[in-house]
């Protein structure tokens, strides 16, 4: 796993590099203030973010729409309630300094998040009638690829009552086949846009990747079934 | 028990219609589009349940539930937080999708209760319950001048076809002119008491005084019988020959 880690005391990041040594497969990048993290998420596949409450004057419960959809962990002085109002909560959030049950926990909980999509749900309804199964398999494809094609356009010209709707009819499909992840994600994404709330690159990008892995999954569902359209 | 779809997302009327198969319930339709469920509804009054989703294009659930108050509806939808407003509509019951064949069927019986209470209630009020039919009715309520004017029966002893009127005969009270027919009339009132003696008359036979070949005396007055009706108003008599 790669994690960014967002911090400015030199002191706690090595204290982290530390304890991230005894974890050589994943991966640290280190950022000391948000611009350079929000460029970093951005730019680079992360797998989850582990950041500072405050980064001098800056402070992460003012930037974190940047940071919406990646999963993130807060460590601090203080953590405080008020971090859980955010509309994506933190996963958790610590007290300096990190600790190695802390970073177990982080692992712990990202593993958790991965996500293993299946079938089992049309399938369940189909009750083995296979046309009905391809049917309704074909249906859902169709419904991914076509969010995926219309997302650019409502995003870039901020039709967000129309990208509201979109997201609305996906978020129960992604429930149909397992990426339970991306059904909580798209979920707040829902919520966070009714809030009035504007959808930044990272969030809009990760629906966009979340939406090519369920069409991933089904493709290889179909050839996997020979669901072809005939 | 007959029962539509309607939902904007063609997956979900697929997975409703499946659920409905395996259910053997007969599904009327599934409509994606909710314009054209509500002309069903407006024409179609044999639809048991409505499987309606909430947020549609042009119409919501909830135009439609306001529009068709009287329907039973189950709301299948992904947004859990307009379950409140529903069951203010009294709707049978909120399902969240992505709907499971568990809680469908869940569902689909309550609807079935609510269903069935609500034709139990309709066969009350259409006909009486049994031992209440036995009992013949001892009042009628005809419309006099746009007033509803209640009349004991035992107080009428005639009735008299008067073209699109008909004249109630009383023994108190003023007489009464009705605007209705006379077949209307006897439709409800109790058959072994009011007995058609002429093509223009109806008699109380409890009124009645003597009969001779062509006439009754009823209340003083002498009333005409024809041959075709008086074989019937024998066989109603209690009569020793």
């Amino acid at each position: 796993m790669t994690i960014l880690y967002i911090e400015d005391d030199i002191i706690d990041i090595k204290n982290c590099q530390l304890l991230m040594s005894r974890h050589t497969h994943h991966t640290v990048k280190i950022a000391k203030d948000f611009d350079t993290a929000i460029s970093i998420v951005l730019n680079e596949d992360i797998d989850f973010v582990i950041s500072d409450r405050r980064l001098g004057f800056d402070n992460f419960t003012e930037n974190w729409t940047h940071f919406f959809g990646m999963p993130f962990f807060i460590v601090s002085n203080q953590p405080d309630e008020s971090l859980f109002d955010l509309v994506q909560a933190p996963i958790a959030a610590y007290q300096k300094p990190i600790r190695a049950e802390h970073l177990e926990d982080m692992l712990s909980a990202i593993t958790k998040l991965e996500q293993e999509p299946n079938m089992a749900y049309a399938e369940n309804i189909t009750a083995g009638a296979p046309e009905m199964l391809r049917e309704m398999v074909l249906i859902l494809k169709d419904q991914f690829v076509d969010a995926v094609q219309r997302l650019p356009h409502l995003y870039e010209n901020g039709e967000t009552e129309e990208l509201i709707q979109v997201i609305h009819k996906l978020i129960s499909k992604f429930s149909v086949i397992s990426m339970k992840d991306s059904f909580a994600f798209f979920n707040l994404v829902e919520k966070y846009l009714r809030d009035g709330l504007k959808l930044e690159t990272y969030a809009y990008q990760r629906l966009l990747k979340d939406l090519n892995k369920g069409i991933d999954f089904i493709n290889q569902y179909i050839d996997l079934n020979e669901l072809h359209n005939s | 028990m007959n029962c539509i779809i309607v939902d904007d997302d063609v997956f979900y009327c697929k997975t409703l219609s499946a659920f409905c198969e395996r259910l053997n319930l007969n599904l009327i339709g599934s409509y994606s589009d909710p314009v054209e469920a509500l002309a069903v509804l407006a024409d179609n009054k044999d639809i048991d349940v409505v499987f309606l989703d909430i947020h549609m294009p042009e119409i919501t659930g909830f135009d439609i539930l306001k529009s068709n108050p009287k329907l039973n509806v189950i709301i299948s939808t992904m947004d859990g937080s307009k379950a409140i407003e529903a069951f203010d509509y009294n709707v049978v019951d909120y399902l969240l999708k992505p709907v499971t064949l568990d809680r469908f069927i869940r569902a689909v019986n309550r609807a079935k209760e609510r269903v069935s209470g609500q034709s139990n209630t309709s066969s009350t009020k259409s006909s009486p319950a049994p031992a209440e039919s036995n009992q013949a009715p001892k009042e009628i309520f005809v419309n006099v001048n746009k007033r509803l004017v209640k009349i004991e029966l035992n107080n009428i002893y005639l009735i008299e076809a008067k073209g699109d009127y008909v004249l109630i005969k009383l023994i108190e009270g003023k007489n009464l002119v009705v605007h209705t027919t006379l077949k209307s009339m006897m439709d409800k009132l109790p058959s072994d008491t009011f007995v058609r003696v002429h093509r223009s008359n109806v008699v109380n036979i409890k009124k009645i005084v003597d009969i001779e070949d062509s006439s009754i005396l009823i209340n003083g007055e002498v009333v005409p019988i024809s041959k075709t009706y008086r074989e019937d108003l024998l066989s109603k008599l209690n009569l020793i020959n």
